[in-house]
């Protein structure tokens, strides 16, 4: 009796110290690319160009159903001079995985959604961003970053 | 058995998982964001009283500078000097300055004779012309032949 208590325990102890795993899997199937609009006033990858990101999430909980949440975006890299603090930015994604799909308009907001708790679920995510300047943009490099989460 | 149902039961309790986030980033390089192109140079003409060698004296002709932004630049303009005259000409009196005025999107772009570099701040702008007027001044006039003057416009 006293094994089988042993056995248990020890069985809780370990599921316990697994508790702590992330509530999913992210990752990255492709960097995303900024290219210039014709008229100068943005710089996208959704413009000839530019290339989306792709991601993929797996290992989700199966126990209940998850929430992606894809965070605003942020400009931590720009050329001197440049006027950061005038920009709009805007993050768009889409999303799929084996029983549905959903998408989001560029937004300058926080957006999330919920997938289903069903074993082996893969989502894949393909993200754009894009920063919009009315004075255009200054010669150099910039640098968008947006969070994805899951929870 | 029943210790491992029990052990079983609370590891499925105690399973509480935490936020995963991954940063995604996007990069993009701008360049050549403006272009200057001089489509018509400049003539200079001397002045009837012979001390001024300029663009906008009668039979001169002012320089068209085009520039193309896609924004966030600054246009220098570099003060003119002389590049060539005739051998019996000796430089080192005479006094060059530009003047410049801009068309459509650079109407509020003007600047008067000035011998010094000068520079202005442009946005997006379709292709847009500068005048650009040069004059040589020297009071003790000027020997014959051909005389040459720049400036140097730079979009950065």
């Amino acid at each position: 009796m006293q094994l089988r208590w042993r056995i248990g325990v020890a069985a809780a102890l370990l599921a316990l110290s697994a508790g702590q795993a992330p509530a999913c899997t992210l990752s990255l199937t492709g960097t995303g690319k900024l290219a210039l609009s014709g008229d100068g006033t943005r710089l996208g990858s959704d413009e000839a160009g530019g290339v989306a990101a792709g991601l993929t999430l797996a290992d989700l909980n199966v126990l209940s159903p998850n929430t992606i949440t894809v965070s605003a975006p942020t400009l931590p890299i720009y050329p001197a001079g440049f006027a950061a603090g005038s920009v709009t930015l805007q993050t768009a994604f889409s999303a799929g995985w084996v029983l549905g799909s959903t998408s989001r308009p560029f937004s300058t907001t926080d957006q999330s959604f919920s997938v289903p708790s069903v074993l082996n679920l893969l989502v894949t995510m393909t993200i754009d961003n894009r920063i919009t300047s009315s004075a255009g943009f200054k010669q150099g490099t910039y640098g968008t970053r947006t969070v994805v989460t899951c929870s | 058995m029943r210790g491992v149902v029990l052990g079983c039961l609370i590891a499925a309790a105690g399973v509480t998982p935490v936020l995963a986030a991954t940063d995604v980033t996007f990069t993009g390089t701008v360049s050549d964001t403006c272009t200057v192109a001089v489509p018509t140079p400049g003539l200079m003409a001397l002045s009837a009283d012979g001390k001024t060698l300029g663009s906008e004296q009668s039979g001169g002709l002012a320089a068209s500078v085009t520039i193309v932004s896609l924004g966030g630049n600054s246009i220098t303009v570099g003060a003119p000097s002389l590049v060539s005259s005739p051998p019996a000409f000796t430089p080192g009196e005479e006094t060059i300055q530009i003047k410049y005025a801009g068309l459509s999107g650079l109407s509020s772009v003007s600047q008067d004779y000035t011998s010094a570099q000068t520079s202005f701040a442009v946005g997006i702008l379709p292709l847009t012309t500068l005048l650009v007027n040069m004059q040589i001044i020297n009071d003790a006039g000027f020997a014959q032949g051909t005389y040459t003057a720049k400036t140097v416009l730079t979009c950065s």
